[in-house]
């Protein structure tokens, strides 16, 4: 995988993430569960700025930005604050893994900024009830 | 050498160039793997000494030290190093619980800083990989240990 792919593959995937989480922002009770309304906020700000950042990153390495698909279907049913919350933690985890794959393909800048976003993703998890893993982002060695 | 043994043993998923002579070429990420198996050696010290002695406290941390020893075994046998034994009892802690778990927290912040910059220096992509996966683990298991705190 070239550097570009691997980016391309961050950026495909957090466009996956940002339509998820702008999908589970409309569906979170604020009143009802305020610590998972504001984790969902604050995630999908995340992801906007590193989709942003993944833009430039892709076109000063010579490509051109993968675009949004039209829809992108939900992993399960996200009705219920339980649900949301366990739809949330599949994002993390996912991007974890395309963040992971990022660190494997890319130096430098791009390599610190690929770091940076899996130890985030793993850590975000945990906010979204997940469990701390032995290698995040590595299902191969899970 | 470690990316040969990270492409064929351990991590089969990666990928080495296959044209570099493993005699002839020194694996420019095996002091890399020393550096960061010392480090998770010292984690696991500390975790030692934290427990000593402390039955609830060595069952509440057992799923930490599952984690570095899953890390350090791994790097062991990606760098075909003996295992690191220490000989002395460790001085038992003397804090509370809520200190312990911060100390050890404090000490994950640390390493994870170790690992990050190993990722960010090794030659290999694959061993990058695994390196930045430690790193992500070891902020999880910062993050869990304040919150058990």
């Amino acid at each position: 995988m070239t550097p570009v792919e691997a980016l391309q593959a961050a950026l495909a995937g957090e466009h996956a993430a940002l339509h998820v989480y702008g999908v589970l922002g409309g569906r979170v009770s604020v009143s009802a569960a305020p610590a998972t309304a504001a984790a969902i906020s604050s995630a999908y700000a995340m992801h906007r700025a590193r989709r942003d950042q993944l833009r430039t990153m892709v076109q000063q390495l010579g490509g051109d930005p993968v675009a949004a698909d039209v829809s992108y279907e939900l992993a399960g049913p996200s009705d219920t604050t339980p649900q949301i919350v366990r739809e949330a933690r599949g994002i993390e985890e996912r991007c974890a893994e395309v963040y992971a794959q990022a660190v494997g393909a890319t130096v430098r800048a791009q390599r610190q900024w690929a770091i940076d976003a899996l130890v985030d993703a793993a850590v975000r998890s945990l906010t979204f009830d997940g469990e701390p893993a032995t290698f995040p982002g590595l299902p191969e060695l899970s | 050498m470690l990316t040969a043994a990270l492409a064929t043993g351990a991590l089969g998923a990666c990928t080495t160039d296959a044209t570099v002579d493993p005699v002839a070429t020194p694996d420019p990420d095996t002091a890399l793997a020393a550096q960061v198996l010392m480090a998770e050696a010292e984690l696991l010290e500390l975790l030692d000494s934290l427990v000593a002695g402390r039955p609830r406290r060595l069952e509440a941390l057992a799923a930490n030290r599952a984690v570095h020893e899953a890390h350090l075994q791994l790097l062991r046998e990606a760098a075909s190093a003996a295992p690191v034994t220490s000989t002395a009892t460790p001085a038992p802690f003397t804090g509370d619980d809520r200190a312990a778990y911060l100390t050890l927290a404090r000490a994950e912040d640390r390493l994870g800083q170790t690992l990050r910059r190993a990722a960010f220096s090794a030659q290999s992509g694959p061993f990058a990989r695994v390196l930045a996966g430690m790193a992500a683990a070891t902020a999880q298991q910062s993050a869990a240990l304040r919150t058990l705190a």
